[in-house]
């Protein structure tokens, strides 16, 4: 694989994401996750680790935040990493909440797969009517 | 200005920060960090330029005396360079021992970073005992 290949995947697995579609995106979860992969997120630790732990977490993201969407800034490439970065924002389903949070996203591939990714996410404020 | 020189600039300045060196610190901002750079993220601008950058190495040499950086990772392509680092330190008002994961994605432009975007989360505190 090489640069360009991985970050053709990590684009085509957030705009798949994207498209919300969870059938298409539990055959790209098997095509470009390692089964084991380990995810490093200091700010949700217990997030998620592996191939299934991922797949229970986006169901979840998706019933948490049923207009999910990922707007992507900007991709960093070299070597066997990708790194993206962007804003992810939707509604809370139970709150009715704005939801705005800006992540930078670490994915090292190996054998054609992600094998690790390191995230940080901070969340934005959301100005009120009132503030806006 | 290649990729790997970007990579050396961004290595060279978390190196002088380790030293404490405010001085040497202070004569590299002004080679790092453009004088319109802003420093941004999670939807709040720090600051910008050197100047910004001088006053913040202050501040923190000032509340943690012995904060220093481990640089995990460096991935630049193009006109961009991504670091991923640990800031470790002692905050000297309370005795905590501060442990901080930051992402941090520059932009070069001239030889110097223009744009400092990053993101950081506080993962450890403890009571030094």
């Amino acid at each position: 694989m090489t640069t360009e290949e991985n970050k053709k995947l990590d684009m085509q697995w957030l705009e798949t994401m994207n498209r919300r579609d969870i059938s298409a995106l539990d055959k790209l979860a098997d095509e470009i996750y390692a089964p084991d992969f380990v995810s490093h997120n200091p700010s949700f630790p217990s997030l998620y680790q592996g191939l299934e732990g991922m797949k229970q977490w986006m169901r979840q993201v998706f019933k948490d935040l049923p207009d999910f969407h990922i707007a992507m800034e900007d991709f960093i490439a070299e070597g066997d990493k990708v790194v993206c970065y962007g804003t992810i924002t939707g509604t809370n389903a139970t709150t009715g909440e704005p939801f705005n949070m800006q992540f930078i996203h670490i994915s090292r591939y190996a054998g054609g797969k992600i094998v690790e990714e390191w995230e940080i996410d901070v969340a934005v404020p959301v100005m009120t009517k009132s503030e806006a | 200005m290649s990729t790997e020189e970007n990579k050396k600039i961004i290595r060279q300045w978390f190196d002088a920060f380790n030293t404490k060196d405010l001085q040497a610190l202070e004569m590299l901002a002004d080679e790092t960090w453009s004088p319109d750079c802003i420093f941004h993220g999670g939807g709040v601008i720090f600051g910008k330029g050197p100047a910004y950058v001088k006053g913040f190495v202050h501040s923190v040499f000032e509340s943690t005396p012995d904060a220093h950086v481990e640089i995990r990772d460096v991935i630049a392509e193009g006109d961009k360079g991504a670091c991923r680092y640990t800031v470790y330190g002692t905050n000297n008002t309370d005795g905590k021992q501060e442990v901080t994961e930051v992402m941090l994605i520059s932009r070069f432009s001239g030889g110097k970073i223009a744009d400092a975007y990053q993101l950081a989360v506080p993962i450890q505190t403890q009571v030094k005992v």
